[in-house]
């Protein structure tokens, strides 16, 4: 993945202050001066004197659900989406009730004022959501929990088409360059649907399970709860924009949860180009089932879209890489490039080179503030 | 029976009839389907990467991003040019340009994401490919017929 330069968070949160200013302190001011104002603009006066003090009311409540925002935005996510709503409503108000002759000009400032919120909401919303993952998408490694290390890692992991068996080859690498030992458990589905080269009818199942998230189940994995590993290390894939059912199963299975709990754990995510949401539910499940998250990493194949989208199609319908012949020069590769491959090998060895925490188990919530502030 | 009835006579359909006429691009009444298929674009697309890291375990939450990857406004704006170019006829064409100018919307505010949050995806031009595949062929089969 690439970690672009954003906005930052002050930027936001100073934004929210300013609407907070706009919505409350303007509001009061309309309710107070209404008469003068209208008249300077041009605007008659409102018919429905109590419903534009109704109005009034509101438009300031979302004032002071932006100030709360600003004081402390990751405490108030869930007002921002309320935030959202409401703004984009009444900027739709405003814009139907223009164009419809009902809204004298005037009132656009305010509909475009809205409009502009409902998206810088939006942003700042993205940026509040799950900021730890912002946090090892940077790089970071984080510390381990504080148990001897016995210098052994264990990889689950399933790969249909290879990718996935390739990136972690590399992990290895790394970590084996840094005298650990590596075990690996392939999920094997209890079904015989996963399996590549693929029907289109059996693609067709897969891709439909993949969206409505219908779970399945794989062969015990065998590993006691007192294993030897100081490190697990997770890979899954991007099936239809989600993780892949058979490393899922993994999670969903209770008796796989000693594998992970109190252990350091990293997530390995590979896929054409949609990572971010499989990357997601993979930590979520890690970290449901009392892992602790030292890292992650995530790419895409290499190539420019919208090839590398055609080139996937044509890989999974087909069932082998360049293929149709007469379309080899510009389909793209169905695996991570060398850049990728190098830089997990490197994964690999800073996961080897981690550090203890000083606190066992410190909450990865607690990272964000530190994060992103 | 009767407060039901006449709850149920004095209803109306008034705004989504509204917006059933708004859909079919009447050409004196531009600014107000532009301003709504580009808010509707940029909602959409923001409300996909807003769902990229939250409800990880909600199959409801799932299948709305999915939808969103592409199916959603590609659909929707297919049968926006069918509609359209069925209540104004010879308009077919321009149409097409204006379903160009929203999956230009569409990148562009896949992209202005990237400006929020340094770890994300953006816009899927790939997929965005595989909507215009569905917009674009009804929409010329549209304007010629």
């Amino acid at each position: 993945m690439h970690f672009h330069k954003a906005i930052s968070f002050k930027i936001f949160r100073y934004l929210c202050l300013l609407t907070a200013l706009a919505n409350a302190g303007g509001n009061v001011g309309m309710l107070l001066f209404y008469k003068p104002i209208l008249h300077l603009v041009g605007a008659p006066l409102p018919k429905d004197l109590a419903n534009f003090a109704f109005v009034a009311g509101f438009s300031f409540t979302v004032g002071v659900l932006a100030f709360m925002v600003f004081l402390s935005p990751y405490k108030t996510v869930p007002l921002l989406v309320v935030g959202i709503v409401g703004k984009a409503i009444y900027a739709f108000f405003s814009f139907y009730f223009y164009y419809h002759g009902q809204l004298h000009p005037f009132y656009m400032i305010f509909g475009w004022w809205d409009a502009v919120y409902t998206v810088i909401f939006f942003l700042f919303l993205m940026q509040l959501v799950s900021p730890d993952l912002t946090a090892i998408n940077r790089g970071d490694i984080l510390d381990g929990v504080d148990r001897p290390r016995t210098n052994k890692a264990l990889f689950i992991y399933f790969s249909m088409t290879g990718n996935g068996s390739r990136a972690m080859k590399r992990v290895r690498e790394g970590l084996e360059s840094r005298g650990y030992s590596v075990a690996e458990k392939i999920c094997e589905p209890n079904e015989t649907l996963f399996h590549f080269p693929f029907s289109l009818l059996v693609f067709i199942r897969i891709m439909l399970r993949a969206i409505f998230r219908v779970p399945t189940t794989v062969k015990p994995l065998d590993i006691p709860d007192n294993h030897p590993y100081d490190l697990v290390v997770v890979e899954s894939q991007t099936w239809f924009v989600g993780m892949s059912a058979p490393v899922e199963a993994v999670f969903q299975d209770p008796k796989n949860k000693g594998i992970f709990n109190g252990r350091d754990v990293a997530a390995v995510n590979v896929c054409r180009g949609l990572w971010q949401r499989p990357q997601a539910q993979l930590i979520r499940w890690l970290e449901n089932v009392g892992g602790h998250i030292v890292g992650a990493r995530a790419y895409e194949n290499p190539g420019h879209e919208p090839i590398r989208c055609f080139s996937l199609f044509f890989f999974l319908g087909s069932g082998a890489p360049g293929k149709p012949a007469f379309l080899k020069s510009i389909l793209t590769p169905q695996h991570i490039g060398p850049e990728a491959e190098a830089e997990l090998v490197t994964f690999g060895q800073a996961l080897a080179d981690r550090k203890k925490t000083v606190t066992p188990g410190v909450p990865l919530s607690l990272l964000p503030q530190r994060a992103t502030a | 029976m009767d407060i039901i009835n006449s709850f149920l006579q004095n209803a109306t359909w008034g705004p989504f009839k509204d917006f059933l006429q708004l859909m079919s691009l009447p050409p004196e009444r531009m600014k107000e389907w532009l301003s709504f298929l580009i808010a509707f674009m940029i909602l959409c697309e923001l409300t996909r990467l807003a769902l990229a890291t939250v409800f990880t375990r909600s199959v409801l939450a799932h299948v709305t991003r999915c939808l969103l990857t592409f199916a959603v406004q590609a659909i929707v704006l297919a049968a926006v040019l069918v509609w359209a170019d069925y209540r104004h006829p010879g308009r077919g064409w321009i149409n097409l340009g204006v379903a160009l100018l929203m999956y230009v919307i569409w990148y562009l505010a896949g992209q202005l994401v990237l400006l929020a949050r340094p770890d994300t995806e953006g816009a899927d031009l790939g997929f965005m490919t595989v909507g215009a595949l569905i917009t674009f062929p009804v929409g010329i089969i549209a304007a010629i017929v």
